[in-house]
């Protein structure tokens, strides 16, 4: 009786139950690296958008106004009028200006052009001018 | 009768020993194999972890000193005291043309000792190494100066300029010399009977390249022609890579000493 009992527990291997325990606790810590280096959003992404925003930005306070008065980005903001007039070739400019793989969207007081923007990661410039905040969203398509 | 049942219960003393003997011989066995197995499937998990948190740390060590040494690069190249720019991220092509490693180095202390590339548009500025690593983008202006070309009017009087929106032609005659008419590809651009003087602007193509081609009543002087090619906007892209360990300017030698013989 003592013996068969004695040979039942011996079937189940304590060193093979902790080994399995040991394994399963390292594949759990090593699922932690894995997964956990992907979660959230990438520092380098965001900061490469938030510098095409800049960039662009930039490009754009630069750039004599279409009517020749000003800037680009000031007659962007300055009125209904002067918006329109400038929304072709702005849109023309930043299209040249960024690689295909990049999207963008202006936004002023007297109006937005460029591309609906997604949910996701979007760097973002933003320069005032005398007559509102012009705002550069950019992100990756 | 006593012998006989004391050899009976000696006998199944014996027996059941004997079972018992055998059984944990068994169980013994087995433990072994389950110990081998365990060990093995422990030390295969613990190895496959330390790779890969191994791993996940030197990209975690890495990337940021990489991507923050890109950065740097790249602000400095573009800002408007490199030696790559006229203005705050405007480059002009001379500049680009004259950009060396050294440069690099003086301007980004944080690329030192690493290998970097650096590209402006499809044009290869600076390859030092094989830079692996994150790629830092900056939108640029490119600028390339103007070109001044003398057209002498004992020579074929023909010039071509490349796309620009317009150029600027300076006459310079002598004696009795004059210069009557400018044509660009053929359409009159330019013409006075008595001769023209001074420095005038003639609208060309910012498109495609034309073809000036002056008139003149003799052969001494020249005419001299302007052009600034338009700007363009370009990626500027810098990439910087590990610094490689042991390097850093020149090698130095391992010397064996003192117990290494």
């Amino acid at each position: 009786m003592t013996a068969s009992t004695d040979g039942r527990r011996g079937q189940l291997s304590l060193p093979a139950v902790e080994a399995l325990l040991g394994a399963l606790l390292l594949v759990g810590v090593t699922a932690g690296f894995v997964l956990g280096a992907d979660v959230g959003d990438d520092p380098a992404v965001e900061a490469q958008l938030d510098r095409y925003a800049n960039d662009a930005a930039h490009l754009l306070a630069t750039e004599p106004a279409a009517s020749g008065n000003g800037t680009r980005l000031a007659a962007l903001a300055a009125s209904n009028a002067s918006f329109t007039n400038e929304r072709g070739p702005t849109r023309r400019q930043l299209d040249a200006a960024f690689p295909a793989n990049v999207a963008f969207r202006v936004r002023t007081p007297a109006g937005t052009v460029g591309y609906p923007p997604p949910n996701g990661t979007t760097g973002t410039a933003r320069r005032a001018t005398g007559d509102g905040t012009v705002v550069v969203e950019v992100w990756f398509v | 009768m006593r012998g006989d049942g004391a050899r009976t219960v000696d006998r199944s003393r014996v027996t059941q020993r004997g079972d018992r003997h055998a059984g944990s011989a068994r169980r013994g066995q087995s433990n072994l194999l389950a110990l081998v197995a365990a060990l093995t499937l422990l030390t295969a998990a613990t190895a496959g972890s330390v790779v890969v948190a191994d791993r996940a740390l030197s990209d975690v060590d890495g990337q940021p000193a990489r991507a923050h040494a890109a950065a740097a690069v790249a602000d400095r190249l573009v800002a408007a005291d490199s030696p790559l720019t006229q203005r705050d991220r405007v480059v002009t092509t001379v500049g680009a043309g004259n950009l060396t490693p050294a440069a690099v180095d003086r301007l980004a202390p944080a690329a030192q000792g690493r290998p970097v590339r650096v590209r402006l548009g499809n044009r290869t500025l600076v390859d030092r190494g094989t830079a692996r690593g994150p790629t830092v983008r900056r939108v640029v202006r490119v600028v390339d100066g103007t070109v001044v070309r003398r057209v002498p009017l004992a020579g074929n009087r023909t010039v071509t300029v490349g796309p620009t929106p317009r150029v600027e032609l300076t006459v310079q005659t002598r004696r009795a010399t004059v210069v009557t008419t400018v044509r660009a590809d053929g359409r009159v651009v330019l013409h006075a009977p008595g001769g023209l003087s001074g420095t005038a602007t003639v609208r060309t193509s910012p498109a495609a390249e034309t073809t000036l081609r002056v008139a003149a009543s003799g052969t001494n002087g020249s005419v001299v022609v302007r052009s600034t090619p338009p700007v363009r906007t370009t990626t500027l892209r810098v990439t910087v890579g590990s610094r490689q360990s042991g390097g850093g300017g020149a090698a130095v030698p391992i010397v064996d000493g003192g117990d290494g013989r």
